[in-house]
Order: structure tokens, then sequence, then C-alpha cells
């Protein structure tokens, strides 16, 4: 099943809640606290779908997100930013512009993940949350 | 009466004295006009020549006499006889003039001959007229001597007359005033180098003694308080010129001085004749007699009213430099919290989600997760605001009709509005801006709500404004046309304290819970990021006002492109 996302963020909080609910959703998630960290765990186990964070202290995410396209022009990219020094929305920006499929601002709340997640990796037949709730 | 004259009626006298005196008593009938033939002459002549060397005597002591006092004062003198055209000149004539007797013969010709070029002309004429037998006034002059030193003469001329009134002579003096003359050139230099100093360095002077009305002003003191030179000035008519408000402390300089304690500086404004308003500065000290009492006031006074308008300017842009100084760190700062808050909202608002859509509808839990769901909202809603002032967020520009925008929010807050507050508007048709319509209309609810919050429970009245202006005003805000707009209530106010800091982060007048403290450091954020400056103006218990002044579009101001794209 095509269903493993990798998960690219610095905050550990961060990590653990997105896994929590995107694995409940159904999906295979692998963390990485890092861009390095990152790379070697997308090198090793081929996500379906990545979420990377953007400013993180070792390597951010727009060079994570361009080196993933290095390996794999067709990897899809999701980048998720809490913002900072520079507006959320013009990072965001940027990472659309170097070729993120799509972008979140944190903090968004668990529709707005899941509608991102499955347009760009749908799980065929698999529950979800919203079924499960009802 | 000249002396030939006096020696002959004198000599005349004596000889017809003697004859008679002979003739009556001593002469026999017969022999009387043998011995007259041979006596009267020689007993006249005896007498007559007795007498002419008294005279010559007289006459010598006194041109000796004459000739020590001219010398002694520096006179020259000539006399011209109006009948023979004999002009005679004095010893000390030659002498000032730097002639001798010996090579030199009295001419007028000569007298002008040793005057400088340029007082020839006019002492040409002068002696002229003086020899005409008019009256005419004392003239100077400068001679060349000789030995090429300068020498300034004085010369006056009167006319002596005969008995029958005919003018007989003229006679006039030429007296050396070199060193009167200098000491006049010295002073006036100096008085003029005084006066430029004082011009140059904008200081004027005055000085006032007491028991008299009299303020003695320099020049340029007329100058800076705007008096034409020489217009008799008095301690009141200057005390006139202050404001009224300033008043009192000028009048109180005079009054120490009188009770001779010392004189502090002052600065006070005048209302100068034209109407100009100006600011004097003023030190002074007091004049005291021999024995210390006090007689007078003497001091400098200096126009001080551009020096201390850009002193003003300088503090303000200073403390807006510290204002945009401490926005700026404050924005770096917020802009950390933020990062950090929103990753920590992020499992609050995913998780609860998560669990409530676990939860039966209804459930004390599910509510109890839609309150933590709620909480989670509120605070990503304040961190967006802690970023918009600190301009972290990009606004959506657009072409605004901000008329538009303003009728739109106002329908929304109508509904809000107590009925104890009238709100008046006054929306012209303005110039399009390019901005946030969302945010523009976050400054309105802002303002408008504080509005509502310092009209409190009373009863007033906000007004809002809209027009076009030709400039805005001040630094901060772009130059050229500009849309103006402002609100304005009759509500509690602000003192002056409060007034410095309302556009700070988190400072907040309300009580704990009622206020984040960010609704006008938002406002002052989004104003800025739109090239547009805020200005609050406030008086306790009379209102508050805030004008905010937004570039306007159109008439050399466009869109940019990509942004109007």
């Amino acid at each position: 099943v095509n269903n493993r996302v990798l998960l690219i963020d610095d905050d550990i909080i961060v990590r653990q809640t997105i896994a929590n609910v995107l694995t409940e959703a159904g999906y295979e998630v692998v963390s990485a606290a890092d861009g390095v960290a990152g790379m070697r765990a997308y090198r090793k186990n081929r996500p379906d779908l990545v979420i990377t964070d953007i400013i993180m202290p070792d390597q951010e995410g727009i060079q994570t997100l361009m080196e993933i396209h290095k390996v794999d022009p067709t990897a899809k990219v999701i980048a998720i930013s809490g913002g900072g020094r520079t507006s959320n929305l013009r990072i965001l920006d940027v990472a659309r512009t170097m070729g993120a499929n799509d972008t979140l601002a944190k903090p968004f709340d668990l529709e707005e993940l899941l509608a991102v997640v499955r347009r760009w990796l749908p799980l065929d037949g698999g529950p979800t949350l919203q079924d499960s709730a009802e | 009466m000249r002396l030939s004259t006096r020696v002959l009626l004198a000599t005349s006298l004596a000889v017809l004295s003697a004859a008679a005196i002979a003739w009556h008593f001593l002469l026999p009938p017969g022999l009387e006009p043998l011995l007259a033939a041979l006596l009267l002459p020689g007993a006249a002549l005896a007498y007559a020549v007795q007498a002419l060397r008294e005279s010559e005597a007289r006459l010598r002591k006194s041109r000796e006499h004459l000739a020590r006092a001219q010398r002694a004062a520096d006179i020259g003198s000539w006399e011209l006889d109006l009948k023979s055209r004999a002009l005679e000149w004095s010893d000390e004539l030659f002498r000032v003039l730097g002639l001798s007797r010996e090579q030199d013969a009295p001419a007028f010709e000569r007298l002008i001959g040793c005057l400088e070029e340029a007082d020839r002309g006019e002492t040409t004429n002068w002696l002229e007229l003086a020899c005409a037998g008019a009256t005419v006034p004392a003239i100077e002059g400068r001679l060349v001597r000789p030995d090429g030193r300068e020498r300034w003469v004085r010369m006056e001329a009167a006319v002596l007359r005969d008995d029958g009134g005919e003018i007989e002579t003229v006679v006039g003096t030429v007296e050396t005033i070199t060193q009167r003359k200098l000491a006049e050139l010295e002073l006036r230099d100096s008085q003029q180098h005084l006066a430029r100093a004082q011009r140059i360095a904008a200081v004027g002077s005055f000085e006032h003694r007491f028991g008299t009305l009299v303020l003695e002003w320099s020049e340029e003191s007329y100058r800076i308080f705007g008096i034409a030179p020489g217009t008799p000035m008095t301690v009141e008519a200057h005390e006139a010129l202050a404001l009224e408000e300033d008043r009192e402390k000028l009048h109180e300089t005079y009054r120490r001085a009188r009770e001779g304690r010392t004189v502090p500086a002052i600065e006070y404004r005048i209302r100068r004749p034209d109407g100009v308003l100006r600011t004097v500065h003023r030190e002074s000290e007091i004049l005291r007699d021999s024995a210390g009492a006090p007689i007078g006031i003497i001091g400098v006074c200096r126009d001080v009213t551009e020096l201390r308008a850009e002193q003003h300017r300088n503090a303000e842009l200073e403390a807006q430099l510290h204002h945009a100084q401490r926005m700026e760190a404050l924005g770096t700062l917020a802009g950390g919290i933020a990062h950090d808050l929103n990753n920590t909202l992020l499992p609050v608002m995913v998780l609860a989600d998560a669990l409530q859509r676990k939860l039966p509808k209804g459930s004390a839990e599910a509510e109890r997760l839609q309150l933590i769901r709620q909480a989670g909202d509120r605070a990503r809603g304040l961190v967006r605001q802690i970023l918009a002032f600190s301009r972290r967020e990009d606004p959506n520009r657009a072409v605004l009709d901000l008329a538009a925008v303003l009728r739109q929010s106002m329908s929304l807050v109508r509904a809000g509005v107590p009925t104890t507050v009238r709100i008046e508007e006054r929306i012209d048709e303005v110039a399009p801006v390019l901005g946030d319509a969302g945010q523009l209309h976050q400054v309105l609810l802002n303002l408008i709500a504080n509005a509502i919050d310092a009209i409190g429970d009373s009863i007033g009245t906000i007004t809002l404004a809209l027009n076009n202006e030709a400039d805005a005003p001040g630094p901060g805000a772009e130059p050229g046309p500009c849309v103006h707009f402002s609100v304005a209530d009759t509500g509690c106010g602000m003192d002056e304290g409060t007034l410095k800091r309302i556009f700070e982060p988190f400072f907040t007048t309300k009580a704990v819970g009622q206020g984040t403290g960010l609704g006008l450091s938002v406002v002052h954020g989004i104003v800025t990021s739109h090239g547009g400056r805020i200005e609050a103006t406030s008086r306790v218990g009379e209102g508050t006002r805030f004008d905010i002044f937004l570039p306007a579009l159109g008439a050399g101001r466009t869109a940019p492109k990509e942004i109007a794209a």
C-alpha cells in the first residue's frame, strides 16, 4: 500500500501530534528532527509523501525540499511553517515556488491537515478519521 | 579800529592841547605867532612818539599773547581786509599748515593746496562764501603735510563790521583736531564693529537705569524685536511686546535687579509689531554704583526661535526613532514568540479535534474539548495580531476605495454601538489607496471600539471623517497626496504619559481581561505597513482623536504592477 509519509520537523510536539493523527488516519509515518536526518530517512524509506517544516536549525526546509527533488523530481512534498522572523505566508510562497506541492501555515486544525494530506496521498478504501467519528 | 588811526588821533589831540595851553599862559602877545611856529610841532611830535611806543609795546604783548594762545590751542588764524584785499596769517597758521613765513606768502590758494584733493573743492567754495560775507558753518578737512602725516583741521570764519555796519574784515581760524577726530573715528569703528558682531551673532544688547523709563537698545535688539532702530524704547513698551503668559517672567527680572538679587537667564515669547511670534533668550547683569547699590540692569538678548524649533524637531525625530527601534525590537521578539506559539498551538488544535471526533456529540467531554479548541482558535488569532503589528504578516494589497470600505465596516459596527453614543460621519469621496481591506477594516473596528470604551457609560459622540489631503504631514509617511481618515471621540481622554505609550504592544489602560493591549499596536503596524502615518491627540476629560494618513494612488503614484495583477 502506498501510505508512507515522511515527517520532518524540529519540534517534537509537532512530530508526535502529526504522526499520531496520520497514523490513526491509516498512514505509516516516519519522522525526522532535521533536514539531514530527513534526507537519510528519505533515501532509506522512499516515502510516498513528505511533510517538511521550513525553518529548522540544522538544515532548513527549502534546501531539504530541493535535495528530495534531486533524488526524485516527482516526489510530493507539503511544506509547513510556523513563521517567525519572516512572514509565514512569504516562507510558504517561497516553498511553493521551489516546488512544494502544497503548504500549511501552523497552527492548522485537523481538518485542514487531513484535507491536504489526502489530496496528495489518498488511501483507497482505507478508513479515515472522519469515518471513525461517525 | 586800526592802530594807525588811533595813533593819529592821539597825536592830533596832544598837539592841539599843548598848543592851546602854551598860547594862553606862556607867550607875550607879540611873540605868540613866532613861538607857536617854533614849539608846537616839536612838542606834538614828542608826545606822539611816546604814545606810539606805548601802543606798540601793548600791541606786541597782545600779539605774543595771542601767538602763545594759538600755539597752545593748535589754532591758526587769518585775516582778510576786504578793502585792501590784504591777507594776514598768524604764525600758528603757518605752523598748522606745515609752512613757513620765510618761504611762503599768505594766500588762500596755498591753504587749499595743503588740503587733500578730496577736500579742496568744498573748502574753496566755503572760503568764497565766507569772504563774500556770508555766515558759514564750520567745516572739517584733512591736511596733507609735507611729512605725509594726516592731520584733521576744523575751519571757522566770521566777519567784522565797521561802525557803519559795513563788512571791514573777514577773520578765520584753522584748528587742528586730529586727536579728537581720530578718537571719533576709532569710536565709530568700534561701534560699527560691535554692531556687526551683534548682527552676525544675532545678539542684541540693552541697558536700563533705574529711576528712568528709558530702555536703551542696540541696533540688533531693535532688529530682534522688529522695531525701527532709534524708536524710543521703555521698559513698559518692552514688556508689552512679550506674550501675556511670559510677561511676568520678564517683569520679574527688573524687579530682582532693582532688589539687587541675581537675575537668571530667561526665555520669553514676543509678538513683534508685524505679528510674528519669536522666542527671545535674555541674560542680564545688575549695574551697581561704587558703593555696590544697584543702579540699573544690562544684558544681551538673542532670538532663539529657529534654534528651539530645530531642537524640538530633533527631539521629535529622536522620539520617533526610539519608538521605531522599540517596535523593531518588539517585532523581533514577537516573531520568535509567534513561531514557538504556532508550534505549541498545533497539538492543542489538532488533538482536540481528533479526540472530539471520537466522542459522542453533545457529551460533556466533547463540550470540554470544544472549549479547548476555542481557546486554541483565540490563541491563534492573538498570534496573528502580534505578527500583524510586527509587520511579519503580508497584507493582501488591492486598490481600494476607502470610503466604501468605511461604509461597509460601519454597517457592521452600528449594531454594537450603545444608544448613548452618537456616530457622526463626514465621509468625502477620496482618491483610491493601495491597501488590505481586511486590515483597514480591523483598524476602524479597533479605533471605534476604543472610542466607545473611552465614552463609557456617559453620553458622547464619535466623529468619523474622511477626506483628501494635498500632502502627508511630518516624517514617517510617504510624501505626496494622501487620504486622511480620523476618528474622534468625546470620551475621557488620556494624559500625556499614556498618550506616548498607546502604540506600544501590550500597553493597555483597560482592566485585566478586558483588553490585550494589542489593538492600537496592531493599528499602528497596519498603518505603517501601508506606508502611512498615524497620530493621536488627546486631552483628559475632552476626548481623543486619531488621524491616519495613507498615501493616495494616482497623481504620480501608481499601484506597483506585481501587486495590482
